[in-house]
This record gives C-alpha cells, structure tokens and sequence, in this order.
C-alpha cells in the first residue's frame, strides 16, 4: 500500500484538514500527518529531502507557493501547484510529480478531494515523459554531493 | 520593460498570443522558444527563461507548458528564479507581495489568452515591498541552490540520447 505524507502549513484553513484526511483514507493508501512543529518555510524545507516517487507528499497550504518554491528547488522533487482535476491525473502521469501542493484559498473542499483522488489514483508513464525528468535531474547535478 | 516568454511544443500558439500582446503594450519581448509544434521538451524553455531573468537579461519571466507543471518546474531549478504556477489572480498578488516572484507559470490547456493578460497586467501593478521576515523567507529559498546552473547545453546528452531514440513509449 503506498504511503501518502500530508502536511497542513499554518496557512492552511484548517477546517479542511478533518475533511480531506478522511477521504485519503478511502483511496487505499497509508495517510500519515506530518505535525507542523517549526515555521512552515524550515518544516517544508525539513521535509523536503525526505521525498521519493514510493510516498508521495501532499501539502496544504493557502495559495500552495510557498512549498512550491521550496520544494521547486530540489533535485528529488517534481511539485505540481495545482487547482484543477485534469492537471491533477496529468501531473502523475506525464510530469512524474511526487509532491503536490494545494490552498485552501483556491478550492472547495470538494474540488480539493477530486483532485486527491485524480492525483492519487494515477502513476508516472515513463516512457517519452522520462527524458523530461533527466533534463530536470541534470539541472541540479551540481547539488550532489 | 523586457519579458522574456517560453513555452513547449504542446501551447505554442499561446505563447505567440501572448508575445504579441506584450509587444503590443510596449513591452521588449525576448521569445526563447519553443517556435513550432515539433516534439520538444519543456526543461529547455523553462531554463532559458529562467537563466534570462537570473542573469538580468528580462525583468522577468513568463512560461508555459501544457498544466504548467512541468515547466514551472524547470524555471524553479534555475538558481535565482522564484515562479508560481497561477490559476487564480489572488495567487499572483501573493505571489509578488510575499516572495517578489520573478516569473509566472501557466498551464496553456488549462487558462485562456485572457486571463494570462489579465495576471501578467496584475503582477505589474503589484508592488514587492521588502520586509526582514519576508527577505529571511526569500534568502533562503534563493539559497537552497548552492550553484549557478545557467549553461545552455546542460541538456545535450538528454537531446542526443532522444535523437538516437533512447526515450519511447
């Protein structure tokens, strides 16, 4: 079963967390709330080096541009900032993205579980998509190390 | 002001829309491609525009691929660049305020022609006004790439791997 890593930055309305949390669990993955101890800029970045295409990250946010720009930055990331349902199945499926980020200020708690659901329920092709994600990887090679 | 605009394969046309309007409000459009339908990879673009407004060649950037995403993407691993993928005129507004974000992102299949203009128009009229919380914030996103990764034919093996046919579906 995958494991889904869901974090609520304090920007986050939180009367969507009960919400959205529940209907993760109907999508057959493991849900795991990372408790936001610290400023959310050094939570995301703590988190940051710790993703992986086996559990992907979900973070909550108002606008979703502030993880963006934190977890843009790195190598092990491809971050889809999205509000729609058809970038949502998109983004898994040709872009390979393991972190999304969402806002509380763009969506529907409705919309917002759509989008989980199209998110989730699609994976990576790989295939022509892959040389895309070599080129992103080779922007960063400097970093390693 | 100099704009510097690029774009995949997959919203060309969107991305000459937008070009000539930026033109037509009396703006020095800098065009990095792509220019034609041809199968093309949006880490090439999303680079270009983002190297263009890190080394201060545009004021700032504009770029789009189909959701956005993966072009988005790309111009956020470039050092020095700070971009959103919008869908949302608020976002924009934030966007500026709070991070002084040096480039827009779209998804061309997912916004239209109009609200481009309408977010680009906004992100102009919004002013970036400096803050130590927020220049901390700042500071430390534009450090999390430790090098300057602006060389043009970083992609060359990726390009020379898909000519021989290494990547297929």
């Amino acid at each position: 079963m995958e494991k889904i890593r869901i974090l609520f930055t304090k920007n986050a309305n939180p009367s969507y967390q009960e919400a959205l949390v529940s209907h993760l669990k109907t999508l057959n993955v493991e849900v795991n709330i990372i408790p936001n101890d610290q400023a959310d800029f050094l939570k995301i970045y703590e988190i940051a080096t710790t993703v992986n295409n086996d559990s992907r990250l979900i973070i909550v946010d108002d606008y979703g541009t502030l993880p963006f720009l934190i977890l843009g930055k790195m190598q092990n990331c491809v971050v889809a900032q999205i509000s729609d349902e058809h970038s949502a199945h998109m983004t898994s499926e040709h872009n390979g993205a393991n972190v999304l980020c969402l806002g509380t200020e763009l969506n529907s708690v409705t919309t917002l579980k759509n989008i989980l659901t199209k998110f989730i329920n699609e994976h990576f092709a790989a295939g022509r998509h892959m040389v895309r994600l070599d080129m992103l990887k080779t922007m960063l090679q400097s970093e390693e190390g | 002001m100099k704009i510097a605009i690029g774009c995949d394969h997959i919203v060309t046309e969107v991305k000459d829309e937008i070009a000539h309007w930026l033109t037509q409000q009396g703006h020095e459009v800098l065009d990095k491609g792509t220019y034609d339908k041809e199968r093309t990879h949006y880490p090439i673009y999303g680079h270009l525009v983002g190297r263009a407004v890190a080394l201060g060649e545009a004021d700032f950037g504009i770029c789009i691929c189909g959701t956005g995403v993966g072009i988005s993407n790309a111009a956020q691993k470039t050092k020095g660049v700070r971009t959103a993928l919008i869908r949302d005129v608020n976002t924009v507004i934030k966007a500026k305020e709070e991070f002084n974000v040096n480039v827009l992102s779209f998804g061309g299949r997912i916004v239209g022609v109009g609200f481009i203009e309408e977010c680009i128009n906004e992100y102009l009229k919004t002013n970036y006004q400096a803050t130590p919380e927020k220049e901390l914030v700042i500071d430390f996103i534009d450090n999390i790439i430790k090098h300057e990764n602006y060389d043009v034919e970083m992609f060359d093996d990726e390009k020379n791997k898909w000519i021989n046919g290494y990547y297929h579906d």
